[in-house]
């Protein structure tokens, strides 16, 4: 607002004695809004245009004013505090305190008074007494608009008095008149009689410029935008003035006649004002006005409609941070009321005056710091347009066009949360491709959607793998482990007559075997981020987290139905307490670190704890379950994330009745063995209270929730008939059964959270079979992530799944018989052009082993792999200077030799969370304290040395070596060649064959010089399995280890 | 019109900033590969607008090393802005060293010995105030207080900038180790050291980019202290031995030669350079080929790196190596001007023992300071005297501080209410202070500085905003700094 720089700058012209035209142009520049005052509406009532007034003339003193001055002026720009500054330029300044600054909301230019306030001097304004009783003249002059037109008392609007009924002069309003009262010799000390404008003066839908003057001749007058509405007289000298009263805006100076409304100026002079001036005011206020409008696009010409055209605008730009949920600024945009309320900063839309209102000077960007929506790409003008007629035509909102949450409306409508529908299969004519189901064209439905795709695209897909790649692949895929030369051998016999039925036998063969469960398990394992110790300081040894992981291993065996593989991780021991795996599975919730803290330590340390768990284990099961982050709502409601942070508490309740604890007892009868678990369970029948904190802070219990689901994801039903539902079929009376509701929730494709739990599963299993999900961000389905690269195929394949009664391994055959999954990874330019990454299917790209893929299959080239299933985990070797951990309440043992248990699966290694194991570390393991659904595949050079120089792989070489058992008399080729059988898969080409030749026989040479030069390898010696000389033995291990390194035994193709 | 606004594959220009193009675009890397820049996509290090779909990365990030491997996430890459430290040597005083004791006394704590106030302290039972056994001069131009037991280090307090109200959120060591570290009072966050070599990347072609040269006895919380988090392990830093092995797997088996092993790596680069021709798309093969060299030189630099024997005796005194009380922390603090002399970009050192003296505050204190204070002023001596200060940030601070008020009559508690961290060097303004204690040094009262804006002040001096150095994981951006954090931007010179 521009009335503060034209009182200074008045000010500082005149004592400079600068000409005119300086004036102006400085009074331009704030009209352009060069001086980032864009917005100045509707101002301009102290700038008076006659070039007449602006001669030079030395500043008289403060009391004794120009004429020609307002002795006091409040133009309300100050847009926030507590204080409105006077304007006037003449010393003393006369602000004014708002008393009750919650009462009040500042708007762009004007104060919004919606509660009984008093905003007046903090002393009498001698000042303005003195000069009104010098001249006997006064005009005040308001530009205001009125709340209502019910007020009355009259509702004080300025008032310069001491009580409702001794006054020097008030102007107030009266149901709809404006009324005036001025005490002076003929009047009483009240001002009675007073002044009144006449029935019908007061808008409470534009602002107005009232005006009361009196002259020295006792004239009175009340002129409402120009027009004289009425006359009196208050004749006398004004001599009775007293000069104890203080000036009162919006209430009376006891406080108890409050006036509402918006004020936008107000100014009080000690003559009266010609009405050339006040036309002038109007004029110059108009001109703003015009100024103003002309940067605003122009209104729509033609009529709008709230439902069609203008929610929308509000719907796509607006709500995500002015919605319910996020009321950013107090302003929700989504509820007719709400909107027509305003925000903190005061009315956004001023019905019938689009110039007035916020919401078009700041989505027209009249002022750069204030202008929304911010970061993004402003409205058009054909938008603001529509909005701005809109308002003009009143801002008609039927009630009916609510949007009473949008962050739920918008996330019904994201692809992830929608209801779950097999789309068709799309047809082909391509006559090879099957129609149905048969064993060995499983996967056909996904070849159409995949091809329909590649089609759209113009991308020609690659060709068929080989089949010993294929073997290996899908050997890999299925189990983590290569295929055996037998194996192999089989395979390219059969598939040479029977290319798909060997396959299919592969496929059911694979997925019988344990090593399915154990490969998959790993996987899972990720997710759950499983380990066998607390993590933390202590990093204390939990001896019975293993039953989980054996859990998890045996129901993808046993193809435990995905749905009550989830349910039983949440709540096994309610669902089904009497079972060993059920209880086992709740593994799932504990699994997290955990730190045990003495009870001497701060109750605050200790909550602070207990809240980061039960964090830990809700954040994980909505990122590993459901693909969601729930954890950023624990603070705050964002915008983007479909859970609210009060959504987040009452997920939250689902747990906060239990904590993880050790169990032990039998399952079976008596004579069975007693049985240790680390579990989760329940403390009680009875639910614990949980808090809404604010903020996150547990120190702030906000207020208390109830056990609830995200709204996005639950449709006509409630939380309360899950949880009565599921306390209708305890099984048990010592626990709350809200996991147990949580659970039924979890798993309910028609109206909980279960269709997204099959999108995301089944895009998990995708992703370990290609290397990317159809959504690349596997843990991230919310609106922010990744959207599918074949949306219709992973829903058809997720209905697909709930449909056959959730069975895994139907997927995966389904998965690894497609013809997609059975490309080569040779590529044209045609396809690195149209399909560099192959995220369009076109081609395979090679893939590297896991950590413990890499392991085991170094393990399964040695012939050393133990494959003993499930049990306690077994602790490898770790070289001591790699345990730089202090004050672990179980140590690590430094003393461990490698026996055949050492050797068994990856999968069955104790994992200390505090002492990592070095190669898995280098290879990118996750650390176990987040969930991880995708792992990163690095290539630095501690992978190297892990090869080059790890003992764990040396031996291995060693093992190798002995069993590929060269014979003194037997070729160095036929060995190469059956060391690149079990190490790769196939046999060497012959320029590999004579690369490889060249090495032993040097090697050879070389380690026969050293072990003559040297005593024999004592070690090796004393092997009695090795009839080999030792120089051999090394030189063939040299060899075996190289082959650790090389990229075709890293990378599956 | 609908909320999505496109129903196309439109979410990465409505979202720029909230994408991870990791390692996918092949076609981008192609398109670079060609022209010698291949590198790994960093788009979301660049933070707004900086998709590498949208945009190609610009020279920040190319290498600027003709031996930098290419498609190596560790090629040194420029900041958001200027930087004004190129390394940083990062002192961590584990167990948390008492301020009051050390550089920041309280005359009112002097007075009021013995007397009993109201405070909550961690393990319980708090005692009186206690004042402290040392004895205070001031030193340097700035006049700034410092005790008795660190004359040597007093010596150079013109350079320091003291942060005498630093606060952090947790009682306890390890949530404490581990929110100095990573900004988070958890395990399984990427620590500084990380999230700077993932913005950074590394001078150094042959050691790694975040080195930790650990205490004796291990650190309180382990190997996650230094953990990459959720970053690629790339990041993580790398514990280095003064003595023996000095990372793990250095060292060839008993029974490999020097040639051995040479003639195996040229077995491995014959059969995987002929591998990878097959695949000419993927640069993963190629850079694992250059990774085998790369262990091969790391091999003999880190092995150099480590040797001592190598530097003067002048060198080695001036570093307090002559010591028995110094040798091992001044022996980390030479190895730590070498590292970096070699390009490493961050070397955190971490002092012996612990300081967290709960009982027999005045020895435990002065045993770690006469372990710690030659050794110091020997590094700040010796950066400086090599022009090496001018670029490098060192950092001297524990987890948290310890209490005003005695425990087991002549120890002190843990403190995170209020405690002190210095920094010097690289675009540190000399002879600063920021913020206060309480006037027994309790909690901070004047200008608090949250682990947040520590880091926030670190990143600024190293070029990066932290608001823009993000990673994006489970579902959302995540940054150093969290949501917070504010540089202390009075210390800058």
């Amino acid at each position: 607002m521009i009335g503060m720089p034209h009182a200074r700058h008045l000010d500082r012209a005149r004592s400079s004695q600068q000409p005119t035209t300086e004036w102006r142009a400085l009074f331009a520049a704030f009209l352009c809004g060069s001086l980032s005052l864009a917005i100045s509406f509707p101002s301009a009532l102290f700038a008076v245009q006659d070039s007449a007034a602006f001669d030079p003339e030395p500043l008289r003193s403060s009391v004794s004013v120009d004429s020609d001055r307002p002795i006091v002026a409040y133009e309300f720009d100050e847009r926030s505090g507590d204080v409105v500054r006077d304007l006037s330029g003449i010393e003393p300044a006369e602000d004014l305190q708002i008393d009750a600054p919650e009462r009040v909301r500042w708007g762009w230019d004007h104060l919004q008074i919606i509660g009984s306030v008093r905003i007046r001097t903090q002393s009498p304004p001698a000042k303005l007494i003195q000069a009104i009783k010098a001249s006997g003249e006064l005009t005040i002059e308001a530009w205001l608009r009125s709340a209502s037109l019910t007020q009355n008392g009259p509702a004080r609007i300025v008032t310069l008095s001491g009580s409702p009924d001794a006054r020097n002069v008030t102007l107030g309003q009266a149901l709809n008149a404006f009324d005036a009262r001025l005490r002076a010799e003929a009047t009483s000390l009240n001002g009675m009689p007073s002044l009144g404008s006449g029935d019908v003066s007061v808008s409470n839908d534009r602002v107005q410029q009232v005006v009361f003057s009196r002259a020295d001749d006792g004239t009175t007058s009340l002129r409402i935008d120009g027009e004289l509405k009425a006359t009196g007289r208050a004749a006398g000298s004004l001599e009775n003035w007293s000069e104890e009263f203080q000036l009162v805006l919006a209430n009376e100076a006891s406080g108890d006649r409050p006036w509402l409304g918006d004020l936008h100026a107000v100014a009080i002079y000690d003559r009266v004002l010609t009405d050339q001036e006040l036309a002038d005011h109007r004029e110059a206020q108009e001109s703003r006005l015009r100024e103003f409008a002309a940067k605003i696009p122009v209104a729509s010409t033609s009529p709008v409609d709230f439902v069609t055209h203008v929610g929308p605008i509000l719907k796509a730009r607006c709500l995500e941070c002015h919605g319910t949920g996020n009321e950013e600024g107090g302003l929700n945009l989504g509820l007719r009321d709400r909107a027509l309320e305003g925000g903190r900063h005061g009315a956004s839309i001023i019905a019938r005056d689009a110039l007035s209102s916020a919401l078009i000077h700041r989505v027209a960007h009249l002022d750069p710091s204030l202008a929304m929506p911010p970061d993004e790409q402003p409205l058009t003008p054909v938008e603001i347009g529509i909005l701005r007629r809109w308002i003009d035509d009143g801002a008609v909102w039927p009630a009916s066009a609510d949007v009473p949450d949008p962050r739920i409306e918008r996330a019904r409508e994201h692809w992830a949360f929608r209801p779950l529908v097999a789309p068709n299969i799309p047809s082909s004519d391509d006559p090879t491709t099957p129609e149905a189901d048969q064993a060995d064209e499983f996967g056909w439905p996904i070849d159409r959607f995949v091809d329909a795709k590649l089609k759209e695209l113009g991308i020609e897909p690659g060709a068929a793998v080989a089949d010993v790649n294929l073997l290996r692949r899908v050997t890999f895929d299925l189990t983590g482990l290569p295929p055996t030369p037998d194996e192999l051998a089989a395979y390219t016999a059969a598939a040479a007559t029977n290319p798909k039925g060997a396959y299919a036998e592969t496929v059911e063969r694979l997925l019988a075997s344990e090593a399915f469960g154990e490969r998959w398990a790993r996987h899972w394992l990720d997710v759950a981020r499983y380990a066998d110790s607390d993590g933390q300081e202590g990093d204390r040894d939990r001896p019975a987290a293993w039953r989980y992981r054996d859990f998890v291993i045996r129901a993808f065996n046993d193809d435990l139905p995905y749905d009550q593989f989830v349910a039983w991780q949440l709540a096994g021991d309610e669902l089904a307490p009497n079972e060993l795996d059920a209880l086992a599975a709740t593994g799932f919730l504990t699994a997290g670190t955990s730190t045990e803290l003495e009870n001497t330590f701060l109750e605050e340390e200790r909550l602070r704890n207990r809240y980061n768990e039960l964090d830990d284990m809700l954040a994980t099961t909505g990122v590993g379950m459901l693909g969601l982050t729930v954890g950023c709502a624990r603070c705050h409601d964002h915008k983007f994330d479909a859970v609210s942070a009060r959504e987040y508490y009452r997920l939250l309740a689902s747990l906060h009745s239990g904590d993880r604890t050790t169990i032990r007892r039998k399952f079976g009868d008596e004579s069975s063995e007693d049985i240790e678990l680390l579990v989760f369970a329940d403390a009680s029948a009875k639910p614990a209270t949980t808090w809404l904190f604010d903020r996150g802070d547990f120190r702030d219990r906000d207020q208390e929730v109830q056990l609830g689901f995200p709204a996005v994801l639950t449709s006509g039903v409630t939380s309360t008939d899950y949880l009565e539902h599921a306390r209708q079929n305890r099984q048990r009376e010592d626990s709350s059964y809200q996991r147990a509701a949580l659970a039924a929730w979890m798993i309910d494709v028609e109206q909980g959270a279960g269709k997204l739990l099959a999108r995301v599963i089944v895009n998990r299993i995708w992703q370990r079979h290609f290397g990317e999900g159809l959504v690349r961000t596997v843990d991230d389905f919310g609106v922010r992530g990744d959207l599918p690269t074949h949306h219709e195929l992973l829903d058809w394949l997720a209905a697909d799944l709930v449909e056959n009664g959730w069975s895994l391994k139907r997927l995966h055959r389904r998965i690894v018989s497609c013809r997609a999954y059975t490309r080569s990874t040779e590529v044209t330019s045609q396809m690195l052009a149209a399909d560099p990454d192959g995220r369009w299917l076109s081609h395979r790209r090679p893939r590297r082993l896991e950590a413990e893929a890499l392991r085991d299959a170094m393990l399964a080239a040695a012939g050393t792999l133990e494959q003993t299933s499930y049990g306690p985990p077994f602790k490898p070797p770790i070289a001591s200077e790699a345990m730089v951990a202090r004050n672990l309440k179980t140590a690590y043992p430094s003393d461990i030799n490698e026996t055949p248990d050492t050797l068994r699966r990856s999968v069955y290694m104790f994992h200390k969370r505090v002492v990592p194991y070095p190669l898995f570390q280098a290879f990118d393991k996750p650390d176990a304290l987040q969930s991880c659904g995708r792992r990163e595949s690095t290539t630095v050079a501690p992978q190297a040395l892990a090869i080059l120089n790890d003992p764990f792989v040396r031996t291995r070489a060693l093992e190798f070596a002995r069993r590929l058992s060269p014979r003194t008399d037997e070729s160095i080729e036929n060995v190469v060649q059956r060391a690149f059988v079990i190490a790769l898969g196939r046999s060497p080409e012959a320029d590999e064959l004579e690369t490889c030749c060249d090495f032993l026989q040097q090697a050879l040479e070389r380690r026969r010089g050293e072990t003559a030069a040297s005593d024999t390898d004592p070690e090796m010696s004393s092997d009695e399995n090795v009839e080999l000389e030792p120089a051999m033995q090394l030189a063939w291990a040299d060899f075996c280890q190289a082959l650790f390194g090389l990229n075709e035994f890293l990378y599956v193709d | 019109m609908s909320i999505e606004a496109d129903s196309t594959f439109d979410a990465a220009s409505r979202f720029p900033c909230r994408r991870v193009e990791m390692g996918l675009d092949r076609r981008a890397w192609l398109q670079r590969a060609g022209s010698g820049l291949g590198m790994l996509a960093l788009a979301d290090l660049l933070g707004a607008g900086r998709s590498a779909r949208g945009n190609e990365p610009s020279t920040s990030v190319e290498s600027h090393h003709d031996e930098a491997p290419r498609h190596d996430p560790l090629a040194p890459k420029a900041g958001h802005h200027a930087a004004k430290a190129t390394r940083v040597i990062w002192l961590f005083m584990e167990g948390g060293p008492s301020a009051v004791d050390l550089f920041d006394p309280k005359p009112e704590l002097q007075q009021r010995h013995g007397e009993k106030i109201d405070i909550d302290v961690f393990f319980g039972n708090p005692g009186p105030l206690m004042k402290s056994p040392f004895e205070f001069k001031r030193y340097g131009e700035c006049g700034a207080w410092v005790c008795d037991r660190y004359q040597h280090v007093a010596k150079h307090v013109d350079k320091f900038a003291m942060l005498k109200s630093c606060y952090s959120g947790s009682d306890n060591h390890v949530p404490a180790l581990y929110q100095m570290n990573t900004g988070i009072p958890r395990p399984g966050f990427p620590a500084a050291g990380s999230w700077i070599t993932y913005g950074l990347g590394s001078e150094s072609r042959n050691l790694p980019g975040y080195v930790v040269l650990g205490n004796t006895q291990g650190v309180k919380g382990g190997p996650l202290n230094w953990s990459s988090g959720f970053l690629p392990a790339t990041y993580q830093g790398t514990l280095f031995r003064t003595e023996g092995n000095p990372v793990l797997n250095l060292r060839r088996a008993q029974e490999i030669s020097e040639l051995d092993q040479r003639s195996q790596l040229d077995l491995m680069s014959r059969l995987n350079q002929r591998h990878a021709e097959r695949y000419p798309a993927e640069p993963d093969l190629t850079a694992r080929i250059e990774a085998f060299e790369l262990a091969s030189r790391m091999q003999t630099e880190a092995s150099e790196v480590v040797d001592l024997s190598r530097e003067t005796e002048e060198t080695r005194e001036l570093y307090g190596l002559h010591d028995p009380r110094s040798r091992s922390f001044g022996g980390k603090c030479l190895m730590a001007r070498r590292l970096i002399e070699s390009g490493v970009r961050f070397v955190q050192v971490y002092s012996d023992g612990e300081w967290d003296a709960h009982s027999k505050l005045t020895q435990n204190h002065t045993d770690h300071c006469a372990a710690t204070d030659v050794p110091i002023d020997g590094l700040l001596t010796d950066l400086e005297r090599r022009g090496l200060l001018e670029s490098t940030l060192v950092i001297w601070g524990g987890e948290f501080g310890r209490m005003p008020v005695s425990q087991s009559g002549d120890g002190r508690d843990h403190n995170p209410n209020g405690f002190l961290t210095w920094m010097a060097g690289a675009g540190i303004k000399g002879g600063t202070s920021v913020g206060e204690t309480d006037e027994f040094g309790y909690k901070a009262t004047v200008d608090p500085i949250s682990v947040h804006d520590l880091h926030a002040t670190m990143l600024h001096l190293l070029g990066i905003d932290h608001e823009r150095l993000t990673y994006r994981h489970l579902g959302r951006s995540f940054r150093l700094t969290d949501v917070a954090g504010t540089v202390i931007d009075r210390v800058l010179s």
